[in-house]
């Protein structure tokens, strides 16, 4: 295979390998998490709605674009995309405040659920996780600049 | 290194994840399993005299997941409870013959001190719910 083809291989394979992360990441957000909810707890959460959908946009935009880049902008990318992450989940999760109206029995009843303490986890973890993954880029992208500057010489 | 983090922070996250989420899932399953877990029974009413009457309030818990923090309102009178776990926790409280009348009930507590949770009844009249 040409180098020029291995790189146009390389790139197709990034772009494919980027959306179909973020189209697994859309399956889980916008509809394995709400039917978790509903089925279990019989709370709708706000499964698909034109804010989600360009936040989802974004997140598979800033997906593709780290698999491409090979730069280390691409940390602040990555910065990015956790964050995009969550706000996507803050607002599937209504920001941790669950609402819902049951009848039981000729009454009304009117739930308030709080699931601030488990989404406080997750984005720290998170956070915490994207901090050590963006550390590791940096190591690979080192790595790899002392390779090509061994292979000049 | 640093992907022994990775992987040593993904391990934990699902760990304590699991240990977070599993009391909100065992009280969620076990509500729809049974609509008799919670239970709030009330009366008989005891006249005091002729504005006051006296109104037993037993809540009747089926639950294995401890409710931590449990507060009743009655017609805007609230009742701590403290925490609860599975049985009868019954408390008496004084309300006028007017709010006896016109009952309205609310209640809030933690799932396994974590999860608040806040129920308004609409529509309740004499009874039990």
């Amino acid at each position: 295979m040409a180098p020029s083809s291995l790189e146009h291989y390389r790139l197709i394979k990034s772009i494919g390998y980027g959306i179909a992360t973020g189209i697994a990441y859309y399956i889980i957000f916008a509809y394995i998490i709400p039917y978790i909810f509903y089925s279990t707890i019989n709370i709708p959460l706000e499964m698909s709605s034109p804010r989600i959908a360009v936040f989802l946009g974004f997140f598979i935009a800033l997906g593709v674009a780290e698999r491409i880049i090979k730069h280390p902008v691409v940390l602040a990318l990555k910065a990015l995309g956790k964050v995009v992450g969550i706000i996507i989940a803050l607002i599937i999760l209504n920001y941790g405040e669950l609402h819902t109206s049951v009848y039981y029995d000729n009454y009304l009843l009117n739930v308030k659920l709080n699931i601030k303490p488990i989404l406080s986890f997750l984005i720290i973890i998170s956070l915490v996780y994207g901090v050590v993954d963006a550390f590791s880029t940096l190591e690979k992208l080192e790595e790899n600049k002392e390779i090509r500057e061994t292979l000049e010489h | 290194m640093l992907a022994a983090t990775k992987y040593g922070i993904l391990v934990t996250a699902v760990i304590i994840s699991y240990l977070l989420v599993q009391p909100l899932i065992v009280f969620a399953v076990e509500s729809l399993s049974n609509p008799e877990e919670l239970k709030i029974v009330y009366g008989p009413i005891k006249i005091i005299n002729t504005t006051h009457v006296e109104l037993p309030v037993t809540i009747v818990y089926n639950g294995s997941v401890l409710l931590a923090d449990f507060q009743l309102t009655i017609s805007g009178k609230k009742i701590l409870f403290g925490d609860i776990s599975r049985g009868n926790h019954t408390k008496t409280i004084i309300i006028s013959l007017e709010e006896a009348r016109n009952i309205t009930i609310g209640y809030e507590f933690k799932i396994a001190r974590i999860y608040e949770v806040e129920i308004n009844i609409t529509g309740v009249s004499h009874g039990s719910k």
